[in-house]
């Protein structure tokens, strides 16, 4: 270190300075959270009768983004639709960010036999067309929401382990590391706490990568008509249907369509943002 | 040696009437991050460089040295600023065009970095890194001359193989590349260079090597030379004048010969005694309380005031200007006049040479090393034999040295004592435990404390938690875990105020305490100290030495000390084991081998350490086996 400019480590950092778009991000998720939890009680809006009365009609007092092609509210299918657009992305991004992390981070440290094998498992998964075998297993399954999400959470894995792999060796080269065998700590210990602790903002913003990916996977797979049940408020499947009354209401597919893109920004965002801050507040090192 | 070509058309006529090379006056250097706190890197600094002349500028780390350099080429980072006024040949740079700035890099300015292995290109071949710099006239010649030239630049760097032209900078060693970077570095012909560090990363050997060859160089072609460097003893060696450069600002300027004979400055005078004497082993070793302060902490006060022995309120209340004391000397201590006769008594009295240590019984060793041999395989090459057959002991509460360059398997060998590599053949034993024998029981006897302080320590956890850690994975009851850490903490010397900081937070001598603490919680016999100080400035290394004498005397521990310096050595160990090509060539008394060394290769490592009086000794193959 010597010679080398020494960046100011002795004080607190400065207090934390939030950017605008992480502030919207954040509220925005925030809302769709709310939406999720507490939608039901304060929407009494019927999401799936049909009113042939008032089909696809434009915004109005009585319904904030008009109707659809059967006459539903869109903006009480929106809100609904909350819940099946977070579960199935989070239970995707959660199983990618647990196993990278047992599996990955162990691959790493061990080296060897172990980490021969994983990452052949993980080349042979990169080598199948991931939303295609989605496609034709949800397809021939029969399966709606639930085979959909289950099938992308394990095609999901591969990239998260190679990854984390990754970040793992190179902390475990690291002097700390060795310094840790050195005192006697057990090698659990130094893979989860002092490793997967250190290679914590790759694996958060990884995490929110799985997430925004899952949540278009599943509104393609939707929109595709796999998935979630035709019927079902869910954005993906708003999308196809409400395309019928493009010309009489175009928020019907319109407003799923962009909360889908806002979601996944705003994830992304959020992960990113993340991602920098742990990572500067170690000093850069 | 080519006749450098901007000599003629370069320099003015030599008579010294004209402005001098670099004027620098008022200098600041702020940082000012898009989202944080401002911060002052240098407040105010004045310097001169004349014709032909060279300067050294002497710093700790954070002392603002490196931006300096920087500012002088307008290379600051993004987000650092610089005010005041930096003239070259009486033209201002800071306010200078982008254009006409470019195109003084290279002709008038030019650095030299610290680390030649990151400072070339890996994909550029040595020769093509010179052509680049070529001044535009000859730029435009046939590839066959342009090579010639470039070899031509090669043997002006001492580098007399053609080939090295063809070669990629991986192909070479450290020393080599620095050679390189310097003979590209000079291809422009430079008015001036500005060296930052150029042999801190070099084995001792080579960093003399290159220190000769910047002054031969310089002499040669008559170019100004500044010389940035945390070492005096390096300064001294090739320096006409130097600038002691504290937490931003100039605190003494004075010349070489001068400023050895006598500091005038209570820093200068701290920093000459705390780089440990080769020739007398002093115990304690004189050292600086604390460390260096950010310089916009220190405003309106003299820097140095919180770790001088000397002040007084008077230094306190204003920031005191840097005055001239003599002939051609400035000092900014405001009480120089009084304390200058207390100045020259502080420094004989410090320095006095202590007895050497007792002789220790080497029937009862803990470590004991026979015929230890390593081997590395490499994957269809020629296996490289770090280690060929090592033998060495080491007495209950003594301290052993084991002094050689990189590449000679000191290392090695330290990784092999504490179980992180396995020995092809040949016997370990510490404390009468075989080494193979299950890890868990080995650690309890030997300990290491590494290098580096920046990376031996998990930057997400506190320093605190780290200790207590190393205690519950060796089996301290839960309810003293607490007890524990802070006397741990308290044996090396750390405030308990510590233990909720994470490592970012500390500086590199906090560190090493902790990670000396965190050995100690082992509670081991023997520990294995691999170039513990060698990564710390001047004044913090002399800390940490005494702190390892200290606790050898009240803990009864003994000490392997792994490292290249041998002044080092000289104060904190008794006996010597030179380790050269994996091998132990000579070992003994430390007295006997630095006084009377017998081993060419310690007669060469003693002749190479800077200010030591240049002997003859005939040229040795690299420390580095061949493959």
């Amino acid at each position: 270190m010597i010679g080398g400019l020494a960046l100011p480590v002795g004080r607190r950092t400065s207090r934390l300075r939030v950017p605008v778009t992480i502030v919207v991000s954040s509220v925005f998720i925030l809302a769709v959270v709310v939406g999720a939890i507490a939608g039901p009680t304060f929407i009494h809006t019927s999401t799936s009768a049909p009113n042939p009365l008032s089909v696809g009609t434009m915004p109005s007092h009585a319904h904030l983004f008009g109707t659809d092609e059967l006459g539903r509210d869109v903006f009480a299918r929106l809100v609904a639709g909350t819940t099946t657009a977070l579960t199935g992305p989070l239970i995707i991004a959660i199983s990618g960010f647990a196993v990278s992390a047992l599996v990955g981070v162990a691959a790493g440290y061990f080296g060897g036999a172990l980490d021969a094998v994983t990452m052949r498992f993980v080349d042979f998964m990169f080598a199948l067309p991931a939303l295609l075998l989605a496609i034709v297993i949800v397809t021939v399954v029969q399966g709606g929401y639930w085979i959909a999400v289950l099938v992308l959470a394990v095609l999901n894995v591969q990239g998260d382990i190679r990854l984390v792999r990754g970040a793992a060796l190179e902390q475990r080269n690291l002097v700390y590391v060795e310094a840790a065998r050195v005192t006697g700590i057990s090698r659990f210990s130094i893979m989860y706490r002092h490793i997967a602790r250190n290679i914590l903002p790759i694996l958060l913003a990884d995490f929110a990568t799985d997430f925004a990916g899952a949540l278009v996977a599943l509104a393609g797979l939707a929109f595709l008509g796999l998935g979630a049940e035709p019927g079902t408020p869910d954005w993906g499947l708003m999308l196809t249907e409400g395309q019928t009354v493009l010309f009489e209401n175009p928020f019907a597919a319109l407003a799923p369509g962009i909360a889908i893109v806002l979601l996944a920004v705003s994830v992304n965002l959020i992960g990113d943002w993340l991602y920098e801050r742990r990572a500067s507040a170690i000093g850069g090192r | 040696m080519p006749p450098p070509s901007g000599l003629e058309e370069g320099l003015p006529s030599p008579s010294r009437s004209g402005p001098p090379l670099l004027e620098v006056t008022g200098l600041e250097i702020v940082h000012r991050p898009k989202n944080g706190a401002q911060r002052t890197i240098l407040a105010g600094v004045d310097l001169e460089v004349g014709l032909g002349e060279t300067i050294g500028i002497v710093g700790e780390s954070g002392s603002g040295k490196s931006m300096l350099a920087k500012a002088v080429a307008r290379l600051l980072p993004r987000e650092v600023h610089a005010g005041g006024s930096v003239r070259f040949r009486g033209t201002e740079l800071l306010t200078m065009r982008k254009r006409q700035m470019d195109a003084l890099r290279g002709s008038g300015v030019t650095i030299l970095y610290q680390d030649p292995f990151t400072m070339l290109n890996p994909l550029l071949r040595c020769g093509d890194h010179i052509i680049e710099g070529l001044p535009g006239g000859t730029r435009r010649g046939r590839r066959r001359a342009l090579r010639d030239e470039a070899v031509r630049r090669l043997a002006e760097v001492g580098i007399d193989n053609p080939d090295v032209v063809n070669s990629y900078p991986f192909e070479l060693s450290g020393g080599m590349r620095q050679r390189v970077a310097l003979a590209a570095a000079l291809a422009s012909d430079p008015a001036l260079l500005v060296a930052d560090e150029p042999s801190t990363a070099l084995d001792v050997t080579t960093q003399a090597e290159v220190l000769e060859l910047l002054r031969s160089t310089q002499v040669a072609r008559g170019m100004g030379l500044v010389l940035i460097t945390h070492d005096l003893r390096v300064a001294f060696s090739v320096c006409a004048r130097v600038y002691v450069l504290y937490a931003g600002s100039v605190l003494e300027s004075a010349p070489a010969n001068e400023l050895d004979r006598e500091p005038l400055h209570p820093y200068s005078l701290g920093l000459l005694v705390s780089d440990p004497p080769v020739d007398r082993r002093v115990s304690p070793l004189p050292m600086i309380e604390g460390s260096v302060p950010s310089p916009g902490d220190v405003t309106n006060q003299c820097n140095f005031a919180a770790r001088c022995a000397w002040a007084e309120d008077v230094c306190r209340s204003a920031a005191p200007p840097l005055v001239t004391v003599g002939p051609a000397r400035k000092s900014a201590c405001v009480r120089i006049s009084e304390i200058r006769p207390a100045l020259g008594r502080a420094r004989a009295e410090l320095l006095q040479a202590s007895p050497p240590p007792a002789p220790v019984d080497l029937t009862d060793a803990v470590l004991r090393v026979r015929d230890l041999r390593k081997v590395f395989a490499h994957r269809g090459g020629r296996p490289t034999e770090a280690l060929r057959g090592v033998s060495l002991d080491v007495g209950r509460n003594e301290s052993v040295g084991l002094v050689g360059e990189s590449g000679s398997g000191k290392t090695t060998l330290a990784r092999c004592l504490v179980g992180l590599e396995t020995p092809t053949s040949g016997t370990i034993e510490i404390a009468g435990l075989e080494v193979g024998a299950p890890a868990a029981k080995l650690h309890k006897t030997v300990q290491i404390v590494f290098q580096d302080p920046y990376s031996s320590l998990d930057p997400r956890q506190t320093v605190g938690s780290s200790v207590r850690e190393t205690l519950r994975a060796n089996g301290c009851a839960r309810g003293r875990l607490d007890e524990r850490v802070a006397e741990l903490f308290a044996e090396v010397g750390l405030s308990s105020s510590y233990l909720r900081r994470l490592p970012a937070r500390l500086s590199g001598g906090e560190r090493q305490r902790v990670a000396i603490a965190r050995a100690l919680a082992v509670e081991p016999e023997l520990i294995i100290c691999d170039e513990p100080v060698s990564a710390l400035d001047v004044s913090v290394q002399a800390q940490v030495l005494n702190l390892f004498t200290e606790l050898r005397e009240r803990l009864g521990l003994s000490y392997l000390f792994i490292t290249h310096d041998l002044a080092v050595v000289r104060q904190v160990v008794d006996r010597i084991y030179v380790c050269y090509r994996g091998e132990i060539v000579e070992h003994g008394t430390v007295d006997k081998i630095l006084d009377a060394p017998e081993h060419a290769y310690t007669a060469r490592l003693i002749a190479s350490i800077p200010g030591a009086t240049a002997s003859s000794a005939r040229p040795l193959p690299a420390p580095m086996i061949p493959r």
